[in-house]
């Protein structure tokens, strides 16, 4: 049969063999929960975290061969998915500046006082990272999602040699952002 | 020479080689002000690492083989937009010239209608937990047609009988067609797992296969301007 449509290059690749087919379960296993944190961390939303994170690993299975740091490809590829996503105008205010759809683990039912308390930090927590520079940001909560630099640096496109640097001041500019806010309210 | 507090970051996170970490150690062992950042970097990470945990939500549960197997859950409409591979059939469409193009062409000036003659639609059984797959109708004169799953042996087939517009489109992948007459072929053997015929509601008739076996005629089940949906059974089932 011949098909006459002109396909995208390069978009196909066979995904039948069982090698990948083995490593793709296992990095899925081991990758998907701290992708989703991770992502669920950067947009506050575990909806479209959870999404992305889906779809991040639908494009290696697409891809048909691992990547030489499949955790930093699994990340990078979130990263253009959610700033994709940010560009969106009936999203982009939601990301990291509203409250999330649900509410985080651990939330003890019925207890007002608690739950304000709870919210209020979570809203302070929020900001201070707003504060930081995207790739900062980003830097910190793959760190803070048990990422290795080695991995942070494949994710970003970071050396290696640089992703201290950069987590050192994520961490200090975030740590006096949310001290600050966090006085402000007392 | 003292250490970096990135170096000594490195160390509370335990990034550093045996031999680095070594010397880190006992120059930490000698150096009161080394040590002291140290202990406030590793501290900071503490507390910084507690403050994020405050916004969990729990993971969800997606299985490995789901997210192979199964249609990609698009993220978002507008997201989905963003992402949908505008294919050969939509490209080829728009193109003076193309073969679909002609073909569309060969529709709007095609013979009248055939009689339409509805029956009680015959909705094959859905696999509990199988993807949406199907045909749904999301408005007047909008029919859908999309596979969510791959079809390892089978085609859609479109035949129209009367004046008829078609866009093709699929999400997340590649696909490829063949036009004959007053056909599309659609290859759904390839990953792109999702893909969506729009038509007019107006057309005549749209019969869709996999395989050889017939899973809709709009003779049989007329394309009404409600909202509709019919589920293609999995591979397995054939």
């Amino acid at each position: 049969m011949a098909f006459a449509a002109a396909r995208p290059s390069g978009a196909v690749r066979a995904v039948d063999d069982p090698s990948f087919e083995d490593a793709f379960r296992a990095c899925y296993s081991a990758r998907f929960a701290p992708l989703f944190t991770y992502l669920d961390r950067l947009t506050g939303d575990p909806e479209l975290a959870a999404d992305v994170a889906q779809e991040a690993f639908v494009r290696l299975h697409r891809r048909g061969e691992m990547p030489d740091q499949p955790a930093g490809w699994l990340v990078a590829v979130a990263n253009n998915l959610v700033r994709d996503e940010r560009r969106r105008v009936t999203r982009q205010l939601r990301l990291l500046t509203e409250e999330p759809s649900r509410a985080p683990s651990g939330t003890p039912p019925g207890d007002p006082s608690a739950d304000l308390e709870r919210s209020e930090r979570i809203e302070a927590v929020r900001e201070a990272l707003n504060r930081l520079n995207l790739r900062d940001r980003q830097a910190l909560l793959l760190r803070h999602g048990g990422y290795s630099y080695r991995e942070i640096a494949a994710a970003l496109g970071l050396a290696e040699t640089s992703v201290g640097t950069t987590l050192v001041r994520a961490s200090h500019a975030f740590r006096a952002a949310y001290q600050e806010l966090d006085h402000a309210s007392d | 020479m003292h250490p970096t507090e990135a170096a000594l970051l490195a160390f509370v996170h335990g990034e550093l080689d045996s031999r680095a970490a070594a010397i880190l150690r006992t120059h930490l062992s000698e150096c009161g002000a080394c040590a002291a950042t140290e202990t406030a970097l590793r501290r900071e990470d503490a507390e910084v690492g507690g403050l994020l945990r405050a916004l969990d939500h729990p993971v969800p549960h997606r299985s490995a083989p789901r997210t192979a197997a199964a249609r990609p859950r698009l993220l978002h409409p507008a997201l989905a937009a963003s992402l949908a591979l505008l294919l050969a059939g939509v490209a080829a469409a728009a193109v003076p010239g193309t073969a679909l193009n002609r073909w569309i062409q060969s529709r709007l000036e095609a013979a009248p209608a055939a009689p339409r003659t509805a029956t009680t639609p015959t909705t094959p059984p859905s696999e509990p937990g199988q993807a949406a797959g199907g045909i749904e109708i999301p408005a007047p004169r909008a029919l859908v047609v999309a596979f969510d799953v791959p079809e390892p042996n089978g085609v859609l087939l479109i035949s129209t009988a009367e004046r008829a517009d078609a866009s093709l489109r699929a999400y997340g992948g590649d696909v490829a067609y063949e036009v004959t007459d007053g056909r599309i072929r659609v290859d759904n053997r390839r990953p792109a797992r999702r893909y969506k015929l729009e038509v007019p509601a107006s057309l005549g008739r749209l019969t869709v296969f996999i395989a050889d076996r017939p899973v809709f005629d709009s003779t049989e089940r007329p394309l009404g301007p409600a909202a509709d949906s019919i589920s293609l059974a999995p591979a397995s089932n054939r």
